[in-house]
Protein backbone atom coordinates (compact mmCIF):
# COMPACT_ATOMS: atom_id res chain seq x y z
CA UNK A 1 0.00 0.00 0.00
CA UNK A 2 1.53 3.67 -0.75
CA UNK A 3 2.78 5.48 1.99
CA UNK A 4 0.83 8.64 0.55
CA UNK A 5 -2.89 9.51 2.80
CA UNK A 6 -4.19 11.29 0.28
CA UNK A 7 -3.00 11.21 -3.61
CA UNK A 8 -4.71 14.25 -6.24
CA UNK A 9 -3.55 13.90 -9.39
CA UNK A 10 -5.39 16.75 -11.77
CA UNK A 11 -8.66 17.02 -10.85
CA UNK A 12 -11.27 18.81 -12.71
CA UNK A 13 -14.99 19.65 -10.73
CA UNK A 14 -17.13 21.75 -13.30
CA UNK A 15 -20.46 23.25 -12.55
CA UNK A 16 -22.06 24.29 -15.71
CA UNK A 17 -19.38 26.56 -17.25
CA UNK A 18 -17.30 27.20 -13.89
CA UNK A 19 -14.82 25.20 -12.98
CA UNK A 20 -15.02 24.91 -9.32
CA UNK A 21 -11.42 22.89 -9.43
CA UNK A 22 -9.43 23.15 -12.33
CA UNK A 23 -6.54 20.57 -12.12
CA UNK A 24 -5.85 20.67 -8.43
CA UNK A 25 -2.57 17.76 -8.03
CA UNK A 26 -1.43 17.23 -3.90
CA UNK A 27 -0.42 14.87 -2.38
CA UNK A 28 -0.23 14.41 1.60
CA UNK A 29 2.30 11.75 3.71
CA UNK A 30 0.59 9.65 6.65
CA UNK A 31 0.42 11.35 9.57
CA UNK A 32 0.32 15.13 8.18
CA UNK A 33 -2.11 18.15 8.72
CA UNK A 34 -2.63 19.27 5.41
CA UNK A 35 -4.58 22.73 5.66
CA UNK A 36 -6.51 23.91 2.91
CA UNK A 37 -6.60 27.59 2.55
CA UNK A 38 -8.02 30.29 0.11
CA UNK A 39 -10.57 32.67 -0.16
CA UNK A 40 -14.49 32.06 -0.63
CA UNK A 41 -15.29 30.04 -3.47
CA UNK A 42 -11.82 29.13 -4.11
CA UNK A 43 -12.59 24.97 -4.03
CA UNK A 44 -11.66 24.09 -0.92
CA UNK A 45 -15.44 22.22 0.01
CA UNK A 46 -15.18 21.26 -3.20
CA UNK A 47 -12.21 19.58 -2.82
CA UNK A 48 -12.94 18.01 0.66
CA UNK A 49 -16.45 16.69 -0.37
CA UNK A 50 -14.83 14.92 -3.51
CA UNK A 51 -12.23 13.79 -1.15
CA UNK A 52 -15.19 12.40 1.19
CA UNK A 53 -16.74 10.59 -1.91
CA UNK A 54 -19.97 12.44 -1.86
CA UNK A 55 -18.88 13.95 -4.75
CA UNK A 56 -16.91 12.67 -7.75
CA UNK A 57 -14.90 14.75 -9.90
CA UNK A 58 -15.35 15.46 -13.59
CA UNK A 59 -11.98 14.68 -14.65
CA UNK A 60 -8.45 13.05 -12.73
CA UNK A 61 -7.86 10.72 -10.75
CA UNK A 62 -7.81 10.20 -6.32
CA UNK A 63 -6.93 8.05 -3.40
CA UNK A 64 -7.16 7.90 -0.16
CA UNK A 65 -5.20 5.73 1.78
CA UNK A 66 -4.20 3.63 -1.43
CA UNK A 67 -7.95 3.18 -2.20
CA UNK A 68 -8.88 4.29 -5.42
CA UNK A 69 -12.02 6.88 -5.35
CA UNK A 70 -13.22 5.40 -8.22
CA UNK A 71 -13.55 1.63 -6.83
CA UNK A 72 -13.21 1.63 -4.01
CA UNK A 73 -15.19 4.42 -2.47
CA UNK A 74 -16.98 2.26 0.35
CA UNK A 75 -13.67 1.12 2.17
CA UNK A 76 -12.26 4.51 2.07
CA UNK A 77 -15.69 6.10 3.84
CA UNK A 78 -14.60 2.90 6.49
CA UNK A 79 -11.31 5.07 6.86
CA UNK A 80 -12.45 8.65 7.13
CA UNK A 81 -14.39 10.56 9.49
CA UNK A 82 -15.83 14.13 7.79
CA UNK A 83 -17.22 17.09 9.35
CA UNK A 84 -19.08 19.54 6.94
CA UNK A 85 -21.30 22.61 7.65
CA UNK A 86 -24.14 20.76 8.94
CA UNK A 87 -24.01 17.84 11.90
CA UNK A 88 -26.11 15.46 9.99
CA UNK A 89 -27.83 13.80 13.02
CA UNK A 90 -31.17 12.54 12.64
CA UNK A 91 -33.28 16.05 14.13
CA UNK A 92 -35.61 13.90 16.12
CA UNK A 93 -33.79 11.72 17.87
CA UNK A 94 -31.30 12.35 20.91
CA UNK A 95 -27.69 12.76 20.21
CA UNK A 96 -27.12 9.91 21.99
CA UNK A 97 -29.59 7.68 19.64
CA UNK A 98 -28.51 10.12 16.27
CA UNK A 99 -23.94 8.60 17.06
CA UNK A 100 -25.51 5.08 18.32
CA UNK A 101 -26.96 4.96 14.40
CA UNK A 102 -23.84 6.17 12.75
CA UNK A 103 -21.59 3.76 15.16
CA UNK A 104 -23.75 0.76 14.38
CA UNK A 105 -23.42 1.60 10.14
CA UNK A 106 -19.51 1.75 11.26
CA UNK A 107 -19.74 -1.27 13.35
CA UNK A 108 -17.78 0.67 16.08
CA UNK A 109 -16.87 -2.11 18.68
CA UNK A 110 -18.43 -0.87 22.68
CA UNK A 111 -20.12 1.99 20.78
CA UNK A 112 -21.96 2.69 24.04
CA UNK A 113 -18.71 3.55 26.08
CA UNK A 114 -17.04 5.41 22.87
CA UNK A 115 -20.51 7.57 22.69
CA UNK A 116 -20.12 8.56 26.23
CA UNK A 117 -16.34 9.13 26.20
CA UNK A 118 -16.43 11.16 22.85
CA UNK A 119 -19.24 13.68 24.16
CA UNK A 120 -17.69 14.03 27.98
CA UNK A 121 -14.90 15.09 25.55
CA UNK A 122 -16.07 17.51 23.64
CA UNK A 123 -18.41 19.02 26.55
CA UNK A 124 -22.20 17.03 25.66
CA UNK A 125 -21.78 14.56 28.18
CA UNK A 126 -25.17 16.08 29.77
CA UNK A 127 -27.22 16.74 26.26
CA UNK A 128 -26.58 12.90 25.20
CA UNK A 129 -30.54 12.38 25.94
CA UNK A 130 -31.66 16.03 24.49
CA UNK A 131 -32.50 16.12 20.60
CA UNK A 132 -30.19 17.25 18.47
CA UNK A 133 -32.68 19.96 16.91
CA UNK A 134 -32.72 21.76 20.25
CA UNK A 135 -28.64 22.26 20.01
CA UNK A 136 -27.03 25.88 19.74
CA UNK A 137 -25.00 26.17 16.69
CA UNK A 138 -21.36 25.67 18.67
CA UNK A 139 -23.23 22.39 20.15
CA UNK A 140 -23.97 21.00 16.70
CA UNK A 141 -20.73 21.49 15.66
CA UNK A 142 -19.36 19.82 18.53
CA UNK A 143 -21.83 16.84 17.82
CA UNK A 144 -20.67 16.69 14.50
CA UNK A 145 -16.80 16.27 15.51
CA UNK A 146 -18.18 13.06 17.88
CA UNK A 147 -19.65 11.93 14.50
CA UNK A 148 -16.18 12.20 12.73
CA UNK A 149 -14.74 10.58 15.46
CA UNK A 150 -16.64 8.10 16.30
CA UNK A 151 -15.26 4.87 13.89
CA UNK A 152 -11.70 6.36 15.00
CA UNK A 153 -11.05 7.13 11.03
CA UNK A 154 -7.28 7.20 9.88
CA UNK A 155 -8.07 10.07 7.90
CA UNK A 156 -10.08 13.56 9.20
CA UNK A 157 -11.49 16.01 6.68
CA UNK A 158 -12.98 18.91 8.34
CA UNK A 159 -14.61 21.59 6.54
CA UNK A 160 -14.00 24.56 8.96
CA UNK A 161 -14.67 23.12 12.29
CA UNK A 162 -13.97 25.58 14.26
CA UNK A 163 -16.93 27.85 13.23
CA UNK A 164 -19.20 28.22 16.22
CA UNK A 165 -17.05 26.82 18.37
CA UNK A 166 -16.12 28.92 22.17
CA UNK A 167 -12.96 29.21 23.22
CA UNK A 168 -12.80 25.67 25.24
CA UNK A 169 -14.13 24.08 22.64
CA UNK A 170 -11.47 25.25 20.05
CA UNK A 171 -9.21 24.24 22.30
CA UNK A 172 -10.16 20.98 22.67
CA UNK A 173 -10.59 20.42 19.12
CA UNK A 174 -7.28 21.30 18.61
CA UNK A 175 -5.91 19.12 20.92
CA UNK A 176 -7.50 16.39 19.26
CA UNK A 177 -6.30 17.09 15.99
CA UNK A 178 -3.09 16.86 18.13
CA UNK A 179 -3.94 13.43 18.96
CA UNK A 180 -4.64 12.22 16.04
CA UNK A 181 -1.56 13.44 14.35
CA UNK A 182 0.87 12.10 16.86
CA UNK A 183 -1.30 9.10 16.66
CA UNK A 184 0.10 8.78 12.95
CA UNK A 185 -3.49 9.42 11.45
CA UNK A 186 -4.11 12.15 8.57
CA UNK A 187 -6.30 15.68 9.29
CA UNK A 188 -7.31 17.83 6.34
CA UNK A 189 -8.23 20.94 7.38
CA UNK A 190 -10.07 24.05 5.78
CA UNK A 191 -10.48 26.93 7.11
CA UNK A 192 -10.18 30.85 7.37
CA UNK A 193 -7.85 31.11 10.32
CA UNK A 194 -5.01 31.52 9.28
CA UNK A 195 -3.29 31.88 12.85
CA UNK A 196 -4.54 28.04 14.05
CA UNK A 197 -3.93 26.68 10.44
CA UNK A 198 -0.18 28.15 10.91
CA UNK A 199 0.20 26.11 14.30
CA UNK A 200 -1.64 22.96 13.50
CA UNK A 201 -0.71 22.23 10.09
CA UNK A 202 2.36 20.29 8.93
CA UNK A 203 1.75 21.08 5.34
CA UNK A 204 -0.23 23.37 3.30
CA UNK A 205 -1.72 24.18 0.02
CA UNK A 206 -3.39 27.74 -0.89
CA UNK A 207 -6.45 27.68 -3.59
CA UNK A 208 -7.28 30.55 -5.69
CA UNK A 209 -10.32 30.04 -8.40
CA UNK A 210 -9.97 26.41 -8.33
CA UNK A 211 -6.22 26.70 -9.05
CA UNK A 212 -3.19 25.54 -6.90
CA UNK A 213 -1.56 28.85 -6.09
CA UNK A 214 0.78 27.63 -3.23
CA UNK A 215 1.99 24.80 -1.64
CA UNK A 216 4.66 24.11 0.93
CA UNK A 217 5.06 25.55 4.66
CA UNK A 218 2.44 26.63 6.64
CA UNK A 219 3.21 29.61 8.05
CA UNK A 220 4.27 30.61 4.64
CA UNK A 221 1.20 29.63 3.09
CA UNK A 222 -1.12 31.26 5.60
CA UNK A 223 0.45 34.69 4.37
CA UNK A 224 0.03 33.87 0.67
CA UNK A 225 -3.62 33.32 1.86
CA UNK A 226 -3.78 36.47 3.67
CA UNK A 227 -2.90 38.65 1.40
CA UNK A 228 -4.83 36.94 -1.22
CA UNK A 229 -8.06 37.70 -0.03
CA UNK B 1 -23.20 25.92 28.23
CA UNK B 2 -22.91 24.62 31.70
CA UNK B 3 -20.36 21.56 30.76
CA UNK B 4 -17.02 22.43 29.18
CA UNK B 5 -15.09 20.26 27.37
CA UNK B 6 -13.15 17.80 29.50
CA UNK B 7 -9.84 16.62 29.10
CA UNK B 8 -10.58 12.69 28.71
CA UNK B 9 -10.12 9.69 26.71
CA UNK B 10 -7.33 9.86 23.61
CA UNK B 11 -9.62 10.25 20.37
CA UNK B 12 -7.09 8.35 18.35
CA UNK B 13 -6.93 5.52 20.38
CA UNK B 14 -9.97 2.94 21.21
CA UNK B 15 -11.80 1.50 18.64
CA UNK B 16 -10.54 0.40 14.98
CA UNK B 17 -11.89 0.59 12.07
CA UNK B 18 -13.45 -2.57 11.37
CA UNK B 19 -15.73 -2.38 7.73
CA UNK B 20 -19.39 -3.51 8.22
CA UNK B 21 -20.82 -6.15 6.23
CA UNK B 22 -22.82 -4.93 3.41
CA UNK B 23 -25.56 -7.15 5.20
CA UNK B 24 -24.76 -5.53 8.94
CA UNK B 25 -25.51 -1.67 7.42
CA UNK B 26 -28.59 -2.93 5.58
CA UNK B 27 -30.21 -4.27 8.90
CA UNK B 28 -28.79 -1.24 10.60
CA UNK B 29 -30.25 1.11 7.82
CA UNK B 30 -33.82 -0.24 7.87
CA UNK B 31 -33.88 -0.69 11.83
CA UNK B 32 -33.13 3.01 12.14
CA UNK B 33 -35.19 4.18 9.42
CA UNK B 34 -38.13 2.51 11.56
CA UNK B 35 -36.65 3.39 14.67
CA UNK B 36 -36.68 7.05 13.27
CA UNK B 37 -40.55 6.68 12.06
CA UNK B 38 -41.71 5.53 15.08
CA UNK B 39 -40.70 8.51 17.04
CA UNK B 40 -43.12 10.80 15.30
CA UNK B 41 -45.25 8.75 12.77
CA UNK B 42 -45.68 11.62 10.24
CA UNK B 43 -45.25 9.66 7.32
CA UNK B 44 -47.37 6.61 8.00
CA UNK B 45 -50.10 9.07 9.29
CA UNK B 46 -49.38 11.51 6.41
CA UNK B 47 -50.43 8.25 4.33
CA UNK B 48 -53.07 6.92 6.90
CA UNK B 49 -54.68 10.17 6.24
CA UNK B 50 -55.29 10.04 2.44
CA UNK B 51 -56.40 6.95 1.88
CA UNK B 52 -59.01 7.88 4.66
CA UNK B 53 -60.23 10.55 2.66
CA UNK B 54 -59.46 8.53 -0.62
CA UNK B 55 -62.36 6.08 0.90
CA UNK B 56 -64.46 8.18 2.35
CA UNK B 57 -64.92 10.66 -1.14
CA UNK B 58 -65.27 6.66 -2.93
CA UNK B 59 -67.84 5.57 -0.21
CA UNK B 60 -70.01 9.10 -1.19
CA UNK B 61 -69.65 7.73 -5.03
CA UNK B 62 -70.73 4.77 -4.76
CA UNK B 63 -73.59 3.52 -3.83
CA UNK B 64 -73.22 1.13 -0.88
CA UNK B 65 -77.23 -0.27 -1.16
CA UNK B 66 -77.92 -3.74 -1.41
CA UNK B 67 -79.79 -3.06 -4.32
CA UNK B 68 -77.19 -1.94 -6.41
CA UNK B 69 -74.60 -4.17 -4.57
CA UNK B 70 -73.66 -5.19 -8.56
CA UNK B 71 -71.91 -1.45 -9.02
CA UNK B 72 -69.61 -2.37 -5.99
CA UNK B 73 -68.92 -5.63 -6.83
CA UNK B 74 -67.30 -4.38 -10.59
CA UNK B 75 -65.54 -1.24 -8.96
CA UNK B 76 -64.22 -2.73 -4.95
CA UNK B 77 -60.59 -4.37 -6.41
CA UNK B 78 -60.36 -0.77 -8.59
CA UNK B 79 -61.48 1.34 -5.14
CA UNK B 80 -59.14 -0.62 -3.17
CA UNK B 81 -56.02 -0.31 -5.45
CA UNK B 82 -56.45 3.36 -6.13
CA UNK B 83 -56.56 4.11 -2.56
CA UNK B 84 -53.54 2.48 -1.90
CA UNK B 85 -51.81 4.07 -4.48
CA UNK B 86 -52.78 7.41 -3.82
CA UNK B 87 -51.60 6.61 0.28
CA UNK B 88 -48.73 4.91 -0.78
CA UNK B 89 -47.26 7.54 -3.03
CA UNK B 90 -47.17 10.32 -0.14
CA UNK B 91 -44.37 7.64 1.64
CA UNK B 92 -42.36 6.68 -1.74
CA UNK B 93 -42.20 10.70 -2.43
CA UNK B 94 -40.52 11.12 1.42
CA UNK B 95 -38.19 8.09 1.03
CA UNK B 96 -35.30 10.64 0.35
CA UNK B 97 -36.86 14.49 0.25
CA UNK B 98 -36.79 14.65 4.34
CA UNK B 99 -33.82 13.05 4.79
CA UNK B 100 -32.29 15.02 1.91
CA UNK B 101 -33.19 18.43 3.17
CA UNK B 102 -32.62 17.63 6.60
CA UNK B 103 -29.07 17.11 5.31
CA UNK B 104 -29.27 13.27 6.50
CA UNK B 105 -29.09 12.01 3.55
CA UNK B 106 -25.11 12.83 3.53
CA UNK B 107 -24.18 11.24 6.53
CA UNK B 108 -25.38 8.35 5.15
CA UNK B 109 -23.57 8.44 1.98
CA UNK B 110 -20.78 9.09 4.02
CA UNK B 111 -20.96 5.92 5.88
CA UNK B 112 -19.27 2.96 4.63
CA UNK B 113 -22.43 1.66 3.07
CA UNK B 114 -22.31 0.36 -1.16
CA UNK B 115 -24.89 2.54 -2.81
CA UNK B 116 -26.92 -0.65 -3.61
CA UNK B 117 -27.02 -1.42 -0.01
CA UNK B 118 -28.46 2.13 0.92
CA UNK B 119 -31.16 1.76 -1.80
CA UNK B 120 -32.16 -1.82 -1.02
CA UNK B 121 -32.92 -0.72 2.85
CA UNK B 122 -34.52 2.52 1.74
CA UNK B 123 -37.14 0.29 -0.57
CA UNK B 124 -37.30 -2.22 2.65
CA UNK B 125 -38.05 0.56 5.42
CA UNK B 126 -40.16 2.25 2.37
CA UNK B 127 -41.84 -1.21 1.72
CA UNK B 128 -42.71 -1.88 5.49
CA UNK B 129 -44.51 1.47 6.32
CA UNK B 130 -46.63 0.40 3.23
CA UNK B 131 -47.75 -2.48 3.91
CA UNK B 132 -48.46 -1.95 7.30
CA UNK B 133 -50.83 0.87 5.73
CA UNK B 134 -52.61 -1.26 3.56
CA UNK B 135 -53.13 -3.42 6.08
CA UNK B 136 -54.93 -0.85 8.16
CA UNK B 137 -56.18 0.29 5.48
CA UNK B 138 -58.06 -2.85 4.04
CA UNK B 139 -59.60 -3.31 7.37
CA UNK B 140 -61.38 0.17 7.10
CA UNK B 141 -62.27 -0.44 3.39
CA UNK B 142 -64.38 -3.57 4.20
CA UNK B 143 -66.34 -1.82 7.43
CA UNK B 144 -66.90 1.08 5.57
CA UNK B 145 -67.96 -1.01 2.19
CA UNK B 146 -69.85 -3.47 3.95
CA UNK B 147 -67.23 -6.15 2.58
CA UNK B 148 -66.00 -9.70 3.54
CA UNK B 149 -63.44 -11.81 2.10
CA UNK B 150 -62.99 -15.50 2.83
CA UNK B 151 -59.67 -17.12 4.01
CA UNK B 152 -58.62 -18.23 0.61
CA UNK B 153 -59.14 -14.95 -0.95
CA UNK B 154 -57.01 -13.12 1.96
CA UNK B 155 -53.78 -15.33 1.29
CA UNK B 156 -54.08 -14.65 -2.97
CA UNK B 157 -54.68 -11.05 -1.83
CA UNK B 158 -51.98 -10.73 0.61
CA UNK B 159 -49.39 -12.54 -2.02
CA UNK B 160 -50.38 -10.22 -4.93
CA UNK B 161 -50.26 -6.99 -3.13
CA UNK B 162 -47.14 -7.81 -1.76
CA UNK B 163 -45.67 -8.78 -4.94
CA UNK B 164 -47.19 -5.51 -6.70
CA UNK B 165 -45.81 -3.50 -3.33
CA UNK B 166 -42.03 -4.54 -4.18
CA UNK B 167 -42.47 -3.37 -7.66
CA UNK B 168 -43.91 -0.42 -6.68
CA UNK B 169 -41.80 0.77 -4.10
CA UNK B 170 -39.00 -0.17 -5.81
CA UNK B 171 -39.07 1.92 -8.48
CA UNK B 172 -41.24 4.79 -6.83
CA UNK B 173 -38.14 4.89 -4.46
CA UNK B 174 -35.70 5.15 -7.78
CA UNK B 175 -37.96 7.83 -8.93
CA UNK B 176 -37.81 9.75 -5.89
CA UNK B 177 -34.62 9.83 -5.73
CA UNK B 178 -34.79 11.52 -8.98
CA UNK B 179 -36.92 14.33 -8.37
CA UNK B 180 -36.82 15.06 -4.78
CA UNK B 181 -34.20 17.86 -5.51
CA UNK B 182 -36.85 19.29 -8.61
CA UNK B 183 -39.17 22.04 -8.03
CA UNK B 184 -42.52 20.24 -8.40
CA UNK B 185 -40.61 16.89 -7.46
CA UNK B 186 -43.60 15.72 -6.03
CA UNK B 187 -46.16 16.12 -8.91
CA UNK B 188 -43.03 15.02 -11.40
CA UNK B 189 -42.69 11.66 -9.44
CA UNK B 190 -46.72 10.81 -9.43
CA UNK B 191 -46.31 11.60 -13.64
CA UNK B 192 -43.78 9.47 -13.93
CA UNK B 193 -44.46 7.26 -11.72
CA UNK B 194 -48.10 5.89 -12.13
CA UNK B 195 -47.80 4.92 -15.91
CA UNK B 196 -45.12 2.55 -15.30
CA UNK B 197 -47.71 0.79 -12.65
CA UNK B 198 -50.20 0.33 -15.41
CA UNK B 199 -49.35 -3.22 -16.39
CA UNK B 200 -49.26 -4.53 -12.59
CA UNK B 201 -51.85 -2.16 -11.69
CA UNK B 202 -53.90 -4.17 -13.98
CA UNK B 203 -52.69 -7.34 -13.10
CA UNK B 204 -53.19 -6.88 -9.45
CA UNK B 205 -57.00 -5.34 -9.84
CA UNK B 206 -57.53 -8.49 -11.56
CA UNK B 207 -56.00 -10.68 -8.80
CA UNK B 208 -58.15 -8.44 -6.37
CA UNK B 209 -61.28 -8.86 -8.08
CA UNK B 210 -60.91 -12.58 -7.85
CA UNK B 211 -60.05 -12.85 -3.85
CA UNK B 212 -63.34 -11.05 -3.63
CA UNK B 213 -64.82 -13.90 -4.87
CA UNK B 214 -62.94 -16.37 -2.92
CA UNK B 215 -60.12 -17.57 -6.08
CA UNK B 216 -56.66 -17.62 -5.75
CA UNK B 217 -54.62 -15.88 -8.25
CA UNK B 218 -53.44 -17.86 -11.50
CA UNK B 219 -49.61 -18.52 -11.93
CA UNK B 220 -50.22 -16.63 -14.96
CA UNK B 221 -51.35 -13.14 -13.42
CA UNK B 222 -48.49 -14.11 -10.52
CA UNK B 223 -45.54 -14.76 -12.63
CA UNK B 224 -45.79 -11.44 -14.67
CA UNK B 225 -45.91 -9.35 -11.14
CA UNK B 226 -43.05 -11.01 -10.18
CA UNK B 227 -41.46 -10.50 -13.77
CA UNK B 228 -42.15 -7.01 -13.27
CA UNK B 229 -40.62 -6.81 -9.79
CA UNK B 230 -37.67 -8.47 -11.26
CA UNK B 231 -37.36 -5.84 -14.01
CA UNK B 232 -37.69 -2.90 -11.81
CA UNK B 233 -35.61 -4.19 -9.16
CA UNK B 234 -32.72 -4.45 -12.04
CA UNK B 235 -33.20 -0.77 -12.82
CA UNK B 236 -32.74 0.39 -9.42
CA UNK B 237 -30.02 -1.19 -8.46
CA UNK B 238 -28.19 -0.29 -11.94
CA UNK B 239 -29.64 3.33 -11.54
CA UNK B 240 -29.29 4.61 -8.59
CA UNK B 241 -25.60 4.91 -7.74
CA UNK B 242 -25.86 6.92 -10.70
CA UNK B 243 -28.12 9.45 -9.08
CA UNK B 244 -26.91 10.16 -5.77
CA UNK B 245 -22.83 10.38 -7.05
CA UNK B 246 -24.17 12.97 -9.30
CA UNK B 247 -26.05 15.19 -6.03
CA UNK B 248 -22.78 17.78 -6.63
CA UNK B 249 -24.06 19.16 -10.19
CA UNK B 250 -23.20 18.01 -13.39
CA UNK B 251 -20.23 17.53 -14.77
N1 LIG C 1 -23.46 22.71 -6.02
C1 LIG C 1 -22.87 23.69 -6.72
N2 LIG C 1 -23.40 24.10 -7.87
C2 LIG C 1 -22.80 25.07 -8.61
N3 LIG C 1 -21.66 25.68 -8.27
C3 LIG C 1 -21.07 25.31 -7.12
C4 LIG C 1 -21.64 24.30 -6.27
N4 LIG C 1 -20.85 24.14 -5.21
C5 LIG C 1 -19.84 25.02 -5.35
N5 LIG C 1 -19.97 25.72 -6.51
C6 LIG C 1 -19.04 26.74 -7.00
O1 LIG C 1 -17.73 26.22 -6.93
C7 LIG C 1 -16.81 27.22 -6.53
C8 LIG C 1 -16.04 26.72 -5.32
O2 LIG C 1 -16.94 26.61 -4.21
P1 LIG C 1 -16.49 26.03 -2.80
O3 LIG C 1 -17.70 25.85 -2.02
O4 LIG C 1 -15.62 24.87 -3.04
O5 LIG C 1 -15.62 27.24 -2.23
P2 LIG C 1 -14.88 27.36 -0.84
O6 LIG C 1 -13.43 27.53 -1.15
O7 LIG C 1 -15.26 26.27 0.06
O8 LIG C 1 -15.47 28.73 -0.33
P3 LIG C 1 -15.81 29.22 1.18
O9 LIG C 1 -14.53 29.70 1.78
O10 LIG C 1 -16.75 30.34 0.96
O11 LIG C 1 -16.43 28.08 1.91
C9 LIG C 1 -17.64 28.48 -6.27
O12 LIG C 1 -17.52 29.32 -7.39
C10 LIG C 1 -19.04 27.97 -6.13
O13 LIG C 1 -19.96 28.92 -6.61
MG1 LIG D 1 -16.35 26.14 1.86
Amino acid sequence: MSTAALRVHSVWKRFGARDALAGVSLEAPRGACFALLGHNGSGKTTLLRILSTLWQPTEGDIEVLGYSLAKDASAIRARIGVVLDRHLLPRDFSLRDGLRMYADLHAVPDAAARIESLAARLGLARRLRDPVRTFSRGMGQRASICRALLHDPEVLLLDEPFTGLDAAALDVTESVIEEIKAAGRTVVLVTHDLERAARLATHAVVLSNGRKVFEGDPVAAASVAGSAS
Amino acid sequence: MSSGPQSGPQCGASPSATSPTQWGAYCALVRWDWVREMKKKTTLISMGVMGLITLFLFSFAIPISSTKAEILEDTRAGILWVTFLFAATIGIDRAFRNDAESGLLEGLLLAPVERMTLYFARVTSTLLFVVTLQGFLFVLFLVLFNQSISGEGLVGLIVSAIATDVGFVTIGVLISAMTWSLPGGDVMLRILLFPMLLPILNVTVEVADRAFDGRAPTAQQLGMLFAVDALFLGAGSLLFEHLVNDSGGSS
